[in-house]
This record gives C-alpha cells, sequence and structure tokens, in this order.
C-alpha cells in the first residue's frame, strides 16, 4: 500500500505538487494523470525519492520512505520511464539482471529469472537474450525495459508514460499485453500519462490532477459518469459515451438467444423465426454460421443452411470479450440492429442489440 | 582496339614521384668529413648493381599503375614490390657508404639523401593506398610490409649499414641512445599519468556541473594555446623561486631546470585531451540510462563504474592517445631545459649542424608516438563496448 499525505514539492517559488493526500491499495493499477506540468511525473519520482519531499509524508507498506536508503528503496520498486534508458553496452540479459545483480543474486538464479521473463513478454529468449538495445524496436525495447523493472520481482511498479513515446498500434498492443501481465501479477502499480483512453483502459482508479492538486479520485467509470467539475469534463472529452463503454465487455451485457441448425427443416425452423422474428443458424459445434428471417423463408430452400444469410455477407460476429464500443462500432459500421456475439472458438454464446448497448 | 591505358592515379603519382627523384636528387650525400659540405650522389651513380634494380622497380610500378592488364598482377605488383623496395634502397645506400668509407677513410661520411626518402615516402603511399583498397592487395602488402620491416631491422642490427652516417652517429652514442629513449618514454608517460589522474576527475566534474565548465575549459584552452617553449620559459624562474623560498622542494630534487618543469608543462599540456575528451565521453551518455541506473537502485559509484565510465571509455581512451602522441612529441622540446629525451639529440645536432645527429633524435621520436598511437587504438578497439559499435 503506497500512503501519500499531505505531500508538496516546492521548485524554488514555483509548487510543483500541493498538500497531495492519495492512497494506493495493494494490487491496485493506480493512473495519474493530467495536462503537463501538473505535477504527475514529480509525484511519481518523489514515491521512489528520485525527487525530495518539501513536505508531507509518503508510507509504503506502513513505512516512511523517507526513514529508508533511498537505494535499498529503489531496489524493491519497479521503474520504467518513457525513454526506457536500456544500457546500450549491455546485452538484453545483462538490462534484464541489473537489479538482480544490485541484490547479488546467484548467477543461475538471475539466468532462469531474465528467460523467464522474456517468455513472458513474448519474447524468445534463445535469440533475445544476447541482443543489444540498438538491434530492438521500440516495441522491444521498451518490454524489455518492463521486464527490467519486473527482475527482482517487486511487489510495486512506477512507470512513467512507459508506452507515450511507440507508435499509436504498438502502444495497444503493449497495453493489452501489459494488462494481461497484470492480471496474473496482481502488482501495485503507480503509472503516469496524459493520454485519458490509456488510462480508461488500464486503471483500476485514476488520479486526475491540475497544477499540482488533486482534482479528482475515482474509478474510471466513476469518473466517466460522475465528472468532479469543468475541467475534467473537458479533460475526458466530449465521447466520455463512448469511452465508458470502453471498459464494458460484451460478455457481461449480452442476452440469450434462439438458434437453429444448418440441418434443420426450414419449416421447423420457421415457428422460431416466426416466433422472435429471426434466428441465428449455427452449425454442429455451434460455430454461427448466418441468420435466418421472415424474408429468407420464402425462397423454396430445403434446410434453413440453405436459406440463411451466410456470415460473410453483411453480418457481424462480435467476440465476447470485446468491449461494447468496438462491438457497437462494428454494428454502426454494418447498420446493423442487432449481432450475434461468439466465444473465442466462434460459437455462438448469445446476442447484442444496439437497445443492450444504450441500456448499458 | 579496347585501350589499353588504365590509370590508377595514387599508385601511378607515387611511383612517378619516385621514379623522378631517383632520376634527379641525390640518393646519398657524401661529406668528407662529418661537418664538411655534402655532395649529392643520385641513384645512377651509386654503386655496381643496386641504383639500376632500384630505378627498374620505379619502372615497373609505375607501368603496371597505368596499363590495363589483369587485377591479379596489378595485385601482386603493388602489393608486393613497395614492401621489398624499401630494404633495398637502405641495402643500396649502406653498400655505397662501404665503398665510401674504404676509399676515402672513415672520417668521410655518407648520409641519406633526398631521393631515399622521396622513395620511402613514395613506398609509403602505395602501401597505404593498397591497405584501402583491400582484398588479395591487402594482404600482400601486409606480408611484404612485414617481411620488409623485419629486413630492415636486420640490416641495421647487423652492421651492415654501419658506414651510413645516422648510424655512426648512433655506435658513438649507444649507451647515451638507451638512456634518452628510457628519459623519453618515463617523461611522457608519467606527464600523461598525471594528466589522467587529474583530468578524469576533471572531465567528470565538468560534466556533472555546468558552472565549473566554462571557467576549466576556458583556462585549459588558454593554456594549450601557450607555445611549449614559453611555458618552459615560464616555469624555470617560478620553480626557482619557489625552491628558493622552500628549500624542502630543492632537497626533494626540484630544480629550475630539468625534469621538474618538463613534467609540470607535459602535464598542462596533456591535461585537455584527457579533461575534454572525459567530458565529452559522460556527455555521451543518454541521461535516459542514469535516470533509469538511479531509479532501479544504483549508488553514485555504481552508476559511474557500471554504466557511465564503460559507455564514454572509448571517447576517454582516445584523449588518452591523442594526449600521449602530443606528449611524446613535445617531450623532444624539453631537452632544452634539461629534462632528456630524444630532443638532446635533435638540438645537439642542431648545434652542429648535423643532420644525421637530428635524425638520430628525431626519427625514434616519430616511431615511438606511431607505436604509443597504434597501441591505444589497439585498446580502444578491445574497449569499445560491442553494444556501441
Amino acid at each position: 500500500m503506497i500512503e501519500l499525505s499531505c505531500v508538496t514539492k516546492r521548485y524554488g517559488g514555483v509548487t510543483a505538487v500541493e498538500e497531495l493526500t492519495v492512497t494506493v491499495a495493494d494490487g491496485e493499477f493506480a493512473v495519474l494523470i493530467g495536462p503537463s506540468g501538473c505535477g504527475k511525473s514529480t509525484t511519481l519520482r518523489m514515491v521512489n525519492r528520485l525527487v525530495p519531499l518539501t513536505s508531507g509524508t509518503i508510507r509504503v507498506d506502513g513505512t516512511d520512505v523517507g526513514s529508508r536508503a533511498p537505494e535499498q528503496l529503489r531496489r524493491e520498486m519497479g521503474y520504467v520511464i518513457q525513454s526506457v534508458g536500456l544500457f546500450p553496452h549491455m546485452t538484453v540479459a545483462g538490462n534484464i539482471a541489473v537489479v538482480p545483480s544490485l541484490l547479488k543474486w546467484p548467477r543461475q538464479r538471475t539466468e532462469a529469472r531474465v528467460d523467464e521473463l522474456l517468455d513472458l513478454f513474448g519474447l524468445d529468449p534463445s535469440s533475445y537474450r544476447d541482443k543489444y538495445p540498438r538491434q530492438l524496436s521500440g516495441g522491444e525495447a521498451q518490454r524489455v525495459g518492463v521486464a527490467r523493472a519486473l527482475a527482482a520481482d517487486p511487489s510495486i511498479l512506477l512507470m512513467d508514460e512507459p508506452f507515450g513515446a511507440l507508435d499509436p498500434i504498438t502502444r495497444e498492443t503493449l497495453q493489452t499485453e501489459f494488462s494481461r501481465i497484470q492480471r496474473e501479477l496482481g502488482k501495485t502499480i503507480v503509472f503516469v500519462t496524459h493520454d485519458i483512453d490509456e488510462a480508461i483502459r488500464l486503471a483500476d482508479r485514476i488520479v486526475i490532477l491540475r497544477e499540482g492538486r488533486l482534482i479528482q479520485h475515482d474509478t474510471p467509470e466513476k469518473i466517466l459518469t460522475h465528472p468532479a467539475n469543468r475541467f475534467v469534463l473537458e479533460f475526458i472529452g466530449s465521447d466520455r459515451a463512448l469511452k465508458r463503454l470502453s471498459r464494458m465487455k460484451t460478455s457481461d451485457h449480452m442476452r440469450p438467444t434462439a438458434s437453429v441448425k444448418v440441418m434443420d427443416s426450414l419449416a421447423g425452423a420457421g415457428a422460431i423465426v416466426m416466433r422472435n422474428g429471426f434466428a441465428w443458424v449455427t452449425c454442429g459445434e455451434g460455430v454461427v454460421r448466418g441468420r435466418l428471417d421472415g424474408q429468407t423463408l420464402t425462397g423454396g430452400a430445403a434446410t434453413a443452411g440453405e436459406a440463411m444469410i451466410p456470415v460473410n455477407r453483411g453480418l457481424e460476429v462480435i467476440p465476447a470479450d470485446a468491449s461494447l464500443r468496438e462491438a457497437l462500432s462494428r454494428m454502426v459500421q454494418r447498420g446493423l440492429r442487432n449481432a450475434p456475439v461468439a466465444d473465442e472458438k466462434g460459437r455462438l454464446v448469445g446476442e447484442i442489440s444496439l437497445e443492450d448497448i444504450l441500456e448499458a | 582496339m579496347p585501350p589499353l591505358l588504365l590509370p590508377r592515379k595514387v599508385p601511378l603519382t607515387a611511383s612517378v614521384l619516385g621514379l623522378g627523384s631517383s632520376l634527379l636528387l641525390g640518393f646519398v650525400t657524401f661529406r668528407a668529413n662529418r661537418l664538411a659540405a655534402g655532395e649529392a650522389i643520385r641513384l645512377l651513380q651509386t654503386g655496381p648493381c643496386g641504383g639500376p634494380v632500384l630505378m627498374a622497380a620505379w619502372i615497373i610500378l609505375a607501368t603496371t599503375s597505368i596499363l590495363k592488364i589483369p587485377e591479379r598482377w596489378v595485385n601482386f605488383t603493388l602489393g608486393l614490390l613497395p614492401g621489398a623496395l624499401v630494404p633495398t634502397a637502405l641495402k643500396v645506400a649502406g653498400g655505397q657508404a662501404e665503398r665510401t668509407a674504404l676509399a676515402s677513410g672513415d672520417i668521410a661520411r655518407v648520409s641519406l639523401g633526398a631521393a631515399f626518402w622521396v622513395s620511402l615516402f613514395a613506398a609509403a603511399v602505395i602501401m597505404l593506398d593498397a591497405w584501402h583498397t583491400g582484398g588479395l592487395r591487402r594482404k600482400l602488402t601486409l606480408f611484404s610490409a612485414t617481411l620488409g620491416i623485419a629486413v630492415t631491422v636486420y640490416l641495421m642490427v647487423s652492421g651492415e649499414m654501419s658506414h651510413l652516417s645516422i648510424l655512426r652517429e648512433f655506435i658513438n652514442r649507444r649507451e647515451r641512445f638507451t638512456g634518452e629513449l628510457m628519459a623519453h618514454l618515463a617523461l611522457s608517460s608519467s606527464a600523461v599519468g598525471m594528466a589522467v589522474l587529474l583530468g578524469l576527475p576533471l572531465g567528470i566534474l565538468a560534466h556533472r556541473k555546468a558552472r565549473l565548465r566554462g571557467g576549466a575549459f576556458f583556462v585549459l584552452n588558454t593554456l594549450q594555446t601557450v607555445p611549449s617553449l614559453a611555458l618552459f620559459g615560464i616555469l624555470i624562474p617560478l620553480l626557482a623561486a619557489l625552491t628558493s623560498r622552500f628549500p624542502v622542494l630543492g632537497e626533494a630534487g626540484i630544480q629550475g631546470i630539468g625534469t621538474a618543469p618538463a613534467l609540470i608543462a607535459l602535464t598542462v599540456y596533456s591535461l585537455l585531451p584527457v579533461a575534454r575528451n572525459t567530458f565529452a565521453g559522460f556527455s555521451s551518455v543518454d541521461p535516459a540510462a542514469v535516470d533509469a541506473g538511479r531509479g532501479m537502485g544504483m549508488t553514485g559509484s555504481q552508476l559511474l563504474v557500471r554504466v557511465e565510465f564503460p559507455i564514454a571509455s572509448p571517447i576517454i581512451l582516445n584523449g588518452i592517445r591523442v594526449a600521449l602522441v602530443q606528449a611524446i612529441g613535445l617531450t623532444a622540446v624539453a631537452a632544452l631545459i634539461g629534462a632528456g629525451g630524444f630532443g638532446v639529440f635533435i638540438f645537439q645536432g642542431l648545434g652542429q649542424a648535423a643532420t644525421d645527429l637530428v635524425l638520430l633524435g628525431a626519427i625514434p621520436t616519430n616511431l615511438i608516438a606511431a607505436a604509443a598511437d597504434a597501441l591505444l587504438n589497439g585498446l580502444i578497439g578491445v574497449a569499445n563496448p560491442r553494444g556501441l559499435r
């Protein structure tokens, strides 16, 4: 647990952070956000004493960080920065092993840990271990940067705009990957960004700062539905409704649906269509194949499979783990009022309609 | 008809230079005694067969450089001949000296003339060009140059050349030579050693403290522009005054002339390249790497030893290389204030108008400077971290 109480930082006459009191619970992903110069990076760097406090206290697991030797403290916290800062003269393995070597881990333990982390970040140890930083792409370098921060398995991770310098596609890949890793590891994370979409995507709780002061500290959902003031409202942007949808999963809002099999006779299937207005057509394993509605019944076909509108002709199958924002976007693009929802193997698990999304 | 000519500019120019100088300039200089006026003897006026052989070699080199012939032949000729040419030229000069000694007695002197030095230069140019051409020609050049150096050293040591004036000067001062070599090496290397001890911290400090930077480099730059002779001159009365004020210094062997002022002046000159390159090396370290290192819990000294220094080391070593080569050259001047070294021969030779004595001081000075340069370059290659190459 990280507790900041009445933390103030002044540079000469300029106040960078003023009377900030915030608590980050164990295992919580806290995102500090605000316009540039709001004191978010300064706040982060005060937690591991890279920046000294002017007044106030910061406690980590109940201990005042000011009472700890800064080097010892920092070795217990992972630290990731936007410009990565890999050591160019060391290999990837050497970079990841920095903190273990400071902690004097035995060689075998360090090597095993390096390989484990490279695997975790989807970098094949045998081909990446001995590479040098200049041989890595931006995305690979930052994966190594995060792996390096996790090397000694710290319970706290401090991240200062870690994905800020990456191109949008790589950034999104790393965000997704990092969410997955965080779900596995459950670290306590303090994460600085100026990208509200990134904050909404990753955060358990968001801390909004402005000119060194706390403006709002809440879950992303609350911040989107109940912005504290005009500043927050403007900061999160006019599409906050859509942003809220991006936090919601399709599988949490879909409803059960009626389906028929490809081989079912049209007569039998017709009864279901008459009752519901339409029906999804699936094959043996439950994989969605098409859609049957009133008009398709009249063609004189014998089975549901022959009469249906197949998936590839103007039908959209929504993955169950997609966000509602993505589901909405796909449906609007195709001009559909509803769509089948399928699991990762393509099997029908439910349906989602525009009405469901509006009510969410 | 296909063209017959394919001029290779560099070897062609060099071999024309070698040929022309051998035809027109004196290959060796004859003097009735050590201080008498010289008389130039051209290559074709020297002894029975050496001259024509050398001439033929230059003609072959020149024609190979201009004719359109298979590249393989070109490689063999341009790769092998220059390396063989150098010891041959020396042998021709040495033979002439020996014959002169027999004919005119031991006081007569034969020294190396303009055509010899131009030929040496031309051969070196062809070898350098071959080195940059690469491939087979580079390998053959390496082979013939190594062999050429070995034969040259053998000729010098075996006594076959002992009638050449420069070796006569050497033989007359054999013991002195070793002493001055040691003095020269000791003075220049200890000055650079001192400069490293002072310049490394100074460079690091200049990197960390921006306020110190301007002042420190202003002083060092200014000192660098003081002519060496003037600096030696300034130090003489300064140290003399100090020793008379504090007799302890005099008892410790510090005087207005001799090693002490030389060491101080050479250290001052070496300080700028070392400090400046240390500063540049540390400035080349990405600030993000330093921030990351601190953020991961490295102490100041761990950061210095594990991150900053390894990244800066090639640039620092390069500064030490410059300082060392410069100090070896400047040490020759230090002989003027009684610090010893090869400068002793140079200034004696100048005083006696004995060119060969000047060369006895100048050539070894150049050779050890080149050796120091090569040594440090090798070290830089080893120290350069693989990730930075």
